[in-house]
């Protein structure tokens, strides 16, 4: 039963070019979704509140025009001195081709370290993977305060997005003090400014494959009816509503889905690149003296094409990536091999298109 | 009612026409000088001592130039609206210089920013002591080690406040126009960092400034040690031995930077 939901989905994964490709969205109305769509909402960071984001255009130095998009997200009232206020600061930025915005991420990392950038070392604040690729900078969450700490970065390249947010705390001392001692960044603040990286890098990735617009399609798995998405190459499902009707239990903490498939554990982080399959483990850099974390250990991960999408209420990943991080046989069959267990409804173009007897051994 | 001074000369550019809001810091930073020496000395204490203002961050990155542009834009609204607020600000060496460069700019006061490098250590573990320093986050290439100094945000009077850091590179303002490196004749303005003797040796405990009383010309800046004056650790680099032709100028030299007042952070 298993498999031949699977099938299901794969059946249209396969269907055609991929649409990433195909889609272009003017400038205007892109511009008009990062501000209305992408920047988060008052309380989308649980305790952060927001007067809604900012877009300009820069005429950059590589020649080209980037779309950005600036926000800060403040926490006060929770009367810890040195953490109220707290900010979480975003910027993104979109630029026309990946090269240029893996140049931009590159620069954003610049410090007086390195001649060369990137001046921040590769990982993130959770350790997960976020993105093509991250930066991260953070003081050892237990140090005691001090000068200079207060701030945390992290740079995001995925595709054509550079996005950079910033963790910022206000000094002990307050506005006048001589020396600007501050906490270092707590880890659940870490945490937060993380969440809000992968909700924006999810909702940004929306936009930019034209979500919307995306061709419904609904699947029953196991008797359960669910919604899935995409059309000419990619095919995108709610995660944890298909893993549920597996059988699979799981719960989504911060931007990180983490469940159990027999006897494995399938880490879905919002954002990344790749699902985590079986156990893995996360280090913190500088033996364990820096808020800056990557994975030590893993026992396996499937990579995506597309980052793993939240709309806010689900998340979506990729079928096909799924299905070979659950180590299903993949089969295709005609529609009436497994109508009576599995039900596919196109909404509108895909409908109608004969699936024809193929197998696929595991991708 | 404030006086407000405008120095010797019309603004410069990037500053021309200058940002009222600027004004209001560098009129007061500069008030009661009458000569370049001392106005610029007292802008670059002003920003240096400015409460709230800059705190220099352990990352060392910059936070608030924009370089996706040609050259650099800084976001000088952001950090303005930031101190308007009573709030504090991180802000790197770049940051900082090219925050005063403007200061003076606005002024009246030709200045530019110059990136600096010289002769350097490999990197970490095979440049002695033991580097990275603890209070540094992140990974060092080809750096030098400086003489203990005490970054902006803190208090220079205290001796605890002062540190050493593992730097590749290091930007200070100069005059526009200035000679370049390895000549001796420009002077250094550099709110970045207090050092607790001038070059001569002398109790100083405040940010370089060029002035006829503290003669922080750039070679010497750079490099007053055991090399050139027998015993004495003065200036910014602490380590390695600087040659002949150090400092050298990096990345983009002797230059400008852009102004914007677009939001780079909005209001909460």
């Amino acid at each position: 039963m298993f498999r031949l939901t699977v099938i299901v989905l794969l059946v249209v994964t396969l269907a055609g070019i991929n649409f990433l490709e195909g889609q272009k969205m003017d400038e205007e109305r892109l511009e008009k979704l990062l501000k209305e769509f992408v920047a988060l909402e008052s309380d989308e960071i649980p305790g952060f509140s927001t007067k809604g984001g900012f877009t300009s255009r820069t005429n950059t130095k590589w020649g080209v025009v980037s779309l950005n998009l600036f926000q800060r997200l403040r926490r006060t009232g929770t009367g810890a001195i040195g953490r109220d206020p707290t900010d979480i600061l975003v910027r993104i930025h979109y630029f026309p081709d990946p090269k240029t915005a893996y140049e931009a991420a590159i620069w954003m990392t610049w410090t007086q370290r390195t001649l060369q950038p990137p001046g921040f070392p590769e990982g993130s604040w959770t350790g997960l993977p976020i993105g093509e690729k991250s930066w991260a900078s953070a003081p050892d969450p237990k140090e005691p305060p001090a000068p200079g700490l207060g701030s945390a970065v992290l740079v995001v390249w995925d595709d054509k997005i550079a996005m950079r947010v910033e963790v910022d705390y206000q000094p002990i001392g307050g506005p006048k003090a001589k020396t600007a001692i501050f906490l270092p960044i707590a880890e659940e603040d870490l945490e937060a400014g993380e969440l809000a990286a992968r909700i924006i890098l999810a909702k940004a990735t929306l936009v930019l494959i034209g979500w919307e617009q995306l061709p419904s399609l609904r699947l029953v798995v196991n008797g359960t009816s669910l919604r899935a998405k995409g059309s000419q190459g990619s095919l995108f499902v709610p995660a944890g509503l298909v893993m549920k009707a597996l059988g699979c239990e799981g719960e989504k903490k911060g931007g990180i889905w983490i469940g159990r498939w027999q006897g494995k554990r399938i880490t879905l982080p919002i954002g990344a690149r790749c699902i985590l399959v079986g156990n893995w483990s996360v280090e913190a850099l500088r033996k364990g003296r820096s808020g800056v974390k990557r994975i030590k250990e893993m026992e396996g991960k499937v990579g995506l094409k597309v980052p793993i999408l939240y709309d806010g209420r689900e998340i979506w990943v990729e079928g096909e990536g799924l299905a070979k991080a659950l180590g299903l046989k993949l089969e295709q069959k005609a529609n009436n091999c497994f109508a009576a267990k599995v039900r596919v409804g196109f909404d509108d173009k895909v409908a109608g298109k004969t699936m024809k007897r193929r197998k696929l051994a595991n991708h | 009612m404030e006086k407000l001074q405008i120095y010797s000369d019309e603004p410069k550019a990037p500053m021309n026409p200058a940002w009222v809001n600027l004004l209001r810091y560098s009129c007061r930073w500069g008030r009661g000088t009458n000569n370049l020496d001392d106005a610029a000395k007292a802008i670059t204490f002003g920003v240096f001592y400015q409460r709230p203002g800059f705190a220099y961050p352990r990352d060392t990155g910059s936070r608030w130039l924009d370089d996706t542009s040609t050259p650099p834009n800084f976001m000088l609204k952001a950090p303005l609206d930031r101190w308007s607020a009573g709030e504090w600000t991180k802000g790197n060496c770049a940051d900082v210089s090219c925050f005063t460069m403007l200061a003076l700019c606005s002024v009246g006061l030709d200045f530019s920013v110059r990136q600096l490098t010289g002769t350097l250590l490999p990197p970490p573990p095979y440049c002695g002591r033991n580097c990275p320093p603890p209070w540094e986050d992140g990974p060092i290439g080809f750096h030098f080690h400086t003489n203990d100094i005490c970054s902006i945000g803190s208090d220079p009077t205290v001796d605890w406040t002062y540190k050493w850091w593992a730097w590749a590179w290091h930007q200070v303002c100069v005059l526009t126009g200035a000679p370049d490196p390895p000549s001796n004749a420009a002077g250094i303005w550099d709110p970045t960092a207090a050092q607790k003797e001038d070059l001569n040796g002398n109790g100083y405990r405040n940010p370089p400034a060029h002035h006829p009383n503290h003669l922080w010309w750039q070679k010497d800046y750079w490099q007053k040690s055991h090399t050139q004056v027998p015993g004495a650790w003065l200036g910014l680099v602490n380590e390695p031995i600087q040659g002949a032709n150090d400092p050298q100028l990096y990345g983009l030299g002797t230059w400008k930077c852009g102004v914007s007042a677009d939001p780079w952070i909005p209001p909460p």
